[in-house]
C-alpha cells in the first residue's frame, strides 16, 4: 500500500506531474520573456491538459486502435515509474535497491518508445517519418547517454544505487566528470526532445511528425509524461553529476535547458547523428579515458 | 527411468519416422503424440525421480545441465506442433530428423565425458545439414553450415585432445589452463552458438531453410548448447585476465557488428538471424566476465533468448505463411489481420530489447552488474568499459532495429502489394499456440526470474550478492495501477472517440506516400563510414568463411593450370621430376 502510494502520489505520479507543470510553466514565461512577450499564467499547463481531456478522440480510420490508444498511457505510467525511482532515491534514500540506475535509464527510453509505436500505429506517413526520426534521434542520444554514465561508474567505482550517489559526492567536480557532464547535458536536451534536437516533431515541416494524429486524451497523456520526462530527466542528472537533487541544482539544470532551447535553430536528423556519433563519441571516449587515468 | 530414457526414446523415434510413409495423417499425429508425450517423460524423470546419475560413469546432471535439459525437451514440444502446421512437404524426414537433433543434444548436456559429448555434438550438428537440406534450393547453405559445424568440430577434438594429454582424462572436470585448448574448444562453442567471425552460417540458414528449423536450431538449441559448453569451459578452466578480456571483446564485437548488419536488412527473416547472432555477445561478456552476476546473467540470457527468439522467428513464419513473402518493403499494416502474431511478436521484440519488466531486461541488468565488476576490471579498465558500453549500446540499436520491424510488417499503412488474403491462411491454433506460449514464458521469465529461474538454478544463496533486487512483479503492478488510473481519468472526461481520415496538412493521402519501415535508416546506412563499410559487407569481405573459399579457389586455380588433360604434358612433367630426383641423389 505504501509502495502504491509512493508511485501515485509521493513522489510518483502525482507530485512529478505537479512539479512538471511548473517546470513547464517556468520554460514557457522564461521564453516569452526572451521573445519580449508577457507569457501565461501559472496554471496554464494544467489549463491545457484539462482541455485536452473534454476534447474529442479522434483515431485515423486505417489506424491499428489498441496501439495506437495504449501507447501514450504506457508513456505515462512508465515515465511515472521511472520519477518514483528516482524521487525515492531523493526523498527515502534507504529505500533503493541495487542497479536501480539501469531500470530507470531503461524505463526513460519507454516513453520514446511508446511514442514510436503509436505515430507507427496511426498509418500516417508524416507519423511514420517522425517515427523514424525519433528512434534515430534515440539511437543518437543513447551512445553519449551510456558514455557519460560509464565515466560516473569509473569515478564512482561501478556504484549501480541511485542514492549512492549523494554521499559519493559531484563526479562532475573532476576533469573526465566535467566533459561527462557536458556530454549529459546535450543528451538531456535531446532526450527531452528539446530544440535542436525536435527533428522528429518539426510542427513547421512534417506538422508534428510523431504527434500529428494524437488528440483529446490521448494526446493529454503524452503531455503529462513530457511534464514527468521534464522533471526525471534533469533530477537523474543533477543526482549522478552534481552528487544528489536538491531545488536549486534542479533549477540551474531547467535554465540551461530552456536557454540552449531558445537560442539555438533546429538539426537535421543525419546532423543530430553526425553530431552525436562522430563529434561527441570521440570527446566521451577521452572522457572514458582520461577516468581511467584517475583525472 | 532416468535422463537417459528421454534420449534413447528420441533416436528411436527419429529411426521410426525415418521408415513411416510421408502420409500427413499418418505422421502429424505421431508426431504431435511422441513429442509431447517425449516432454512428459523428460519432466517426470527431471523432477519427479530423483535418479543418481553418479552410477553412470560417463553422464552427470547438475542443476545446469537440468534447466538446459528441461529447455531442450521444452522447445522439442512446442516446436513439433508448430512445425506440424507449417511443414507440407517430406514430413517423415523431417520429424525424422528433428528427433535425431533432440536426441542429440540432450546427450550433450548430460555427458560428463568428453568422448560422448563430442559425439552427440557431431550429431547435433549433421541433423542441422540435413534438415536444411530438406528445403530445395538449400543446398549451399546446408553446405556452408556443415563446412563450418565440422570444421570447428574438429578445432573441439583437438582441443580435447590437448585436455587429454594434460590431465590423461576424458572425463569433463577441472583441467589446468592451456591457451590452445581452451581457443579450439571455444572456437567450437562459438561456431556453434553464432559468435562472430563464426556466425556467417546463420544468416545463409535463416533465408533458406524451412522457417521451423531455423527457429529450432540456430535461433534456439544450438545456442543453447554452444553457451552451455562455454560455461562449461569456464567452470573447468581458470582463465587468465588477458583471456577473459580477449573472449570480452569478441562478445562486444559480435554484439555491434551484427546489429548494424541487422539494421539494414530488407529480409525478415536475415534480419532476426543477425539479432541471434548479436545476442551471442552478450552472453559470452556475461559469461567470459567471472562475476557471479555476469555468469547468472549470460545463462539466463541464453535461455531469455531462445524464448524469445524463436517466437520472433515463428512469428514471421505466420507472416510468411499468410502473405507469401519475407520481403519488408511488401509487407505493411499486417497488425489487424494477424492479431495474435502482432501481439506475440510485440512481447518478444520488448524482450531482445530490453525493455522492462520482459525476461530480456532482467539478464541484461544481471549482466551489466556482472560487466561492472568484472575479473578484468582491474587490469584492463578500458577495455572493460568499452565492452559495458558496446552491449549497452547495443541494445539501443537492437530496439531500432525491431521498430523496424514491427512498424515494416504490422504498422503504418497496408502494402499494396499483399491482396487479399484467404481465410484458411489467416492464424491457425498450431501455429498461433507455440507463439502464445512463447511470449507468455517472456512475461513469466521477466517478472518471476528469481523464483522460477535464478533461485532453481543457482541456489538461493547467490542472491545475497544482490542487495535489495529489481522487483519487476511490483513494478509491474504499480504500471498496471496506473494505467487503470489512466483509464478512470480517460473515462471520467468522457471524451468522445470518432474515426477520421489520416491528417497530412490537407493533402489526399495517396498509395505513393507510404512510408515502409525499411527505409527508416536509410540515412544511417548512407552517412560515411557505414555506406563504405555496408558496401564491402555485401562483398562478404567480412565473411571468414567466403574470404577462405577464396583463398582455396586461387590456390586451386593455379594447380589448375597443371592439369591440362594433355598426356605428353603430364610425360614432360613426369621426366622432369624425374631428372631432378635423379640429380639430388
Amino acid at each position: 500500500m505504501t509502495t502504491l502510494f509512493h508511485y501515485l502520489i509521493f513522489p510518483g505520479l502525482l507530485f512529478a506531474l505537479v512539479v512538471g507543470m511548473i517546470a513547464s510553466w517556468i520554460e514557457r514565461k522564461v521564453t516569452a520573456r526572451v521573445q519580449w512577450r508577457v507569457g501565461p499564467p501559472m496554471l496554464q499547463p494544467l489549463y491545457d491538459v484539462m482541455k485536452l481531456f473534454i476534447k474529442e478522440n479522434i483515431v485515423p480510420e486505417h489506424a491499428h486502435y489498441l496501439t495506437f490508444a495504449a501507447a501514450p498511457l504506457i508513456s505515462f505510467v512508465s515515465a511515472g515509474l521511472a520519477a518514483t525511482i528516482i524521487g525515492m532515491s531523493i526523498f527515502f534514500p534507504s529505500s533503493g535497491f541495487q542497479g536501480d540506475l539501469i531500470v530507470v535509464a531503461y524505463l526513460l527510453v519507454i516513453p520514446a518508445l511508446s511514442l514510436i509505436l503509436g505515430a507507427a500505429a496511426s498509418a500516417n506517413p508524416l507519423a511514420s517519418l517522425g517515427a523514424s526520426r525519433e528512434m534515430k534521434m534515440v539511437l543518437s542520444y543513447e551512445l553519449i547517454f551510456w558514455i557519460a554514465l560509464i565515466v560516473a561508474w569509473i569515478k564512482t567505482g561501478g556504484l549501480l544505487n541511485l542514492s549512492l550517489f549523494a554521499v559519493n559526492g559531484a563526479v562532475g567536480a573532476s576533469v573526465s566528470g566535467a566533459i561527462a557532464f557536458a556530454l549529459m547535458l546535450i543528451t538531456m536536451q535531446a532526450k527531452l526532445g528539446r530544440v535542436p534536437f525536435d527533428a522528429a516533431e518539426a510542427e513547421t515541416e512534417i506538422s508534428g511528425g510523431t504527434y500529428i494524429e494524437y488528440s483529446g486524451p490521448l494526446l493529454g497523456f503524452f503531455k503529462m509524461s513530457q511534464y514527468i520526462m521534464l522533471v526525471a530527466v534533469p533530477a537523474l542528472v543533477s543526482i549522478i553529476f552534481l552528487g544528489g537533487a536538491s531545488i536549486g541544482k534542479y533549477v540551474i539544470l531547467l535554465v540551461l535547458i530552456i536557454l540552449a532551447e531558445n537560442t539555438n535553430p533546429r538539426l537535421k536528423i543525419t546532423q543530430c547523428l553526425r553530431l552525436f556519433w562522430f563529434f561527441l563519441l570521440p570527446v566521451g571516449l577521452i572522457a572514458i579515458i582520461l577516468a581511467t587515468l584517475g583525472y | 527411468m532416468d535422463l537417459l530414457l528421454p534420449i534413447r526414446i528420441s533416436a528411436a523415434l527419429a529411426v521410426i519416422f525415418f521408415i513411416l510413409p510421408d502420409k500427413r495423417k499418418l505422421v502429424v499425429p505421431a508426431a504431435l503424440t511422441a513429442a509431447i508425450s517425449l516432454f512428459i517423460i523428460s519432466i517426470y524423470s527431471l523432477f519427479f525421480r530423483d535418479i543418481a546419475m553418479s552410477s553412470r560413469p560417463y553422464f552427470m546432471a547438475d542443476n545446469i545441465s537440468k534447466a538446459v535439459y528441461f529447455l531442450i525437451s521444452f522447445f522439442g514440444a512446442i516446436m513439433a506442433v508448430y512445425s506440424s502446421g507449417f511443414i507440407t512437404r517430406k514430413l517423415n524426414r523431417y520429424f525424422a530428423y528433428f528427433f535425431l537433433t533432440i536426441a542429440s543434444s540432450l546427450g550433450v548436456v548430460i555427458s560428463a565425458n568428453w568422448l560422448i559429448f563430442t559425439i552427440f555434438w557431431g550429431i547435433s550438428g549433421t541433423a542441422l545439414f540435413l534438415m536444411i537440406q530438406l528445403e530445395s534450393g538449400a543446398n549451399a547453405a546446408a553446405k556452408k553450415t556443415m563446412i563450418i559445424l565440422g570444421g570447428s568440430d574438429s578445432l573441439l577434438i583437438l582441443g580435447i585432445a590437448i585436455i587429454y594429454y594434460a590431465t590423461g582424462t576424458f572425463t569433463i572436470g577441472t583441467a589446468p589452463w592451456s591457451g590452445l585448448a581452451a581457443a579450439c574448444l571455444l572456437a567450437a562453442a562459438l561456431a556453434k552458438a553464432g559468435g562472430m567471425p563464426l556466425h556467417t552460417w546463420i544468416p545463409g540458414c535463416a533465408e533458406k531453410a524451412p522457417l521451423p528449423v531455423t527457429a529450432f536450431i540456430p535461433a534456439a538449441l544450438d545456442k543453447i548448447l554452444g553457451i552451455y559448453m562455454m560455461t562449461r569451459l569456464f567452470q573447468i578452466m581458470r582463465f587468465p585476465p588477458e583471456a577473459r578480456m580477449a573472449v570480452m571483446i569478441i562478445g562486444a564485437i559480435t554484439i555491434i557488428c551484427a546489429v548494424f548488419m541487422a539494421l539494414k536488412q530488407h529480409n525478415a527473416k536475415k534480419l532476426l538471424a543477425y539479432h541471434a547472432v548479436s545476442q551471442v555477445g552478450y552472453m559470452i561478456l556475461g559469461i567470459a566476465s567471472g562475476n557471479l552476476l555476469g555468469l547468472i546473467g549470460g545463462f539466463f540470457h541464453m535461455v531469455n533468448n531462445a524464448i524469445y527468439k524463436s517466437a520472433l522467428f515463428l512469428g514471421t513464419g505466420q507472416v510468411e505463411k499468410t502473405t507469401g513473402t519475407d520481403r519488408l518493403e511488401k509487407l505493411g499494416g499486417l497488425a489487424k489481420l494477424l492479431p495474435i502474431t502482432f501481439t506475440s511478436m510485440l512481447i518478444a521484440s520488448f524482450a531482445i530489447s530490453g525493455i522492462p519488466p520482459f525476461n530480456g531486461f532482467y539478464s541484461k541488468w544481471l549482466i551489466y552488474q556482472g560487466i561492472l565488476g568484472a575479473k578484468t576490471a582491474k587490469d584492463f579498465p578500458l577495455l572493460t568499459m568499452l565492452c559495458l558500453l558496446a552491449a549497452l549500446f547495443g541494445s539501443g540499436l537492437t530496439l531500432a532495429s525491431f521498430m523496424k520491424l514491427l512498424h515494416a510488417i504490422f504498422l503504418g499503412s497496408s502494402s499494396p502489394a499483399i491482396g487479399r488474403i484467404a481465410p484458411d491462411n489467416r492464424e491457425k491454433f498450431s501455429l498461433v499456440f507455440p507463439q502464445i506460449t512463447l511470449a507468455a514464458a517472456c512475461i513469466l521469465l521477466g517478472l518471476f526470474a528469481v523464483n522460477i529461474f535464478i533461485k532453481p538454478v543457482f541456489g538461493s544463496g547467490v542472491l545475497d550478492e544482490i542487495r535489495g533486487s529489481w522487483s519487476p512483479g511490483t513494478a509491474s503492478l504499480l504500471m498496471i495501477a496506473g494505467i487503470v488510473i489512466g483509464l478512470l481519468l480517460y473515462w471520467l472526461s468522457g471524451a468522445k472517440t470518432r474515426r477520421a481520415g489520416s491528417f497530412i496538412g490537407g493533402y489526399k493521402v495517396a498509395p505513393e506516400m507510404r512510408v515502409s519501415g525499411v527505409t527508416f535508416y536509410a540515412s544511417i546506412e548512407n552517412i560515411f563510414p557505414f555506406r563504405q563499410i555496408f558496401k564491402l559487407a555485401d562483398k562478404k569481405i567480412f565473411d571468414l568463411y567466403e574470404m577462405t573459399k577464396l583463398g582455396l579457389f586461387y590456390i586451386i586455380g593455379i594447380l589448375r593450370y597443371f592439369h591440362t588433360g594433355v598426356l605428353s604434358n603430364y610425360l614432360t612433367w613426369i621426366f622432369a621430376g624425374g631428372i631432378i630426383i635423379f640429380l639430388a641423389l
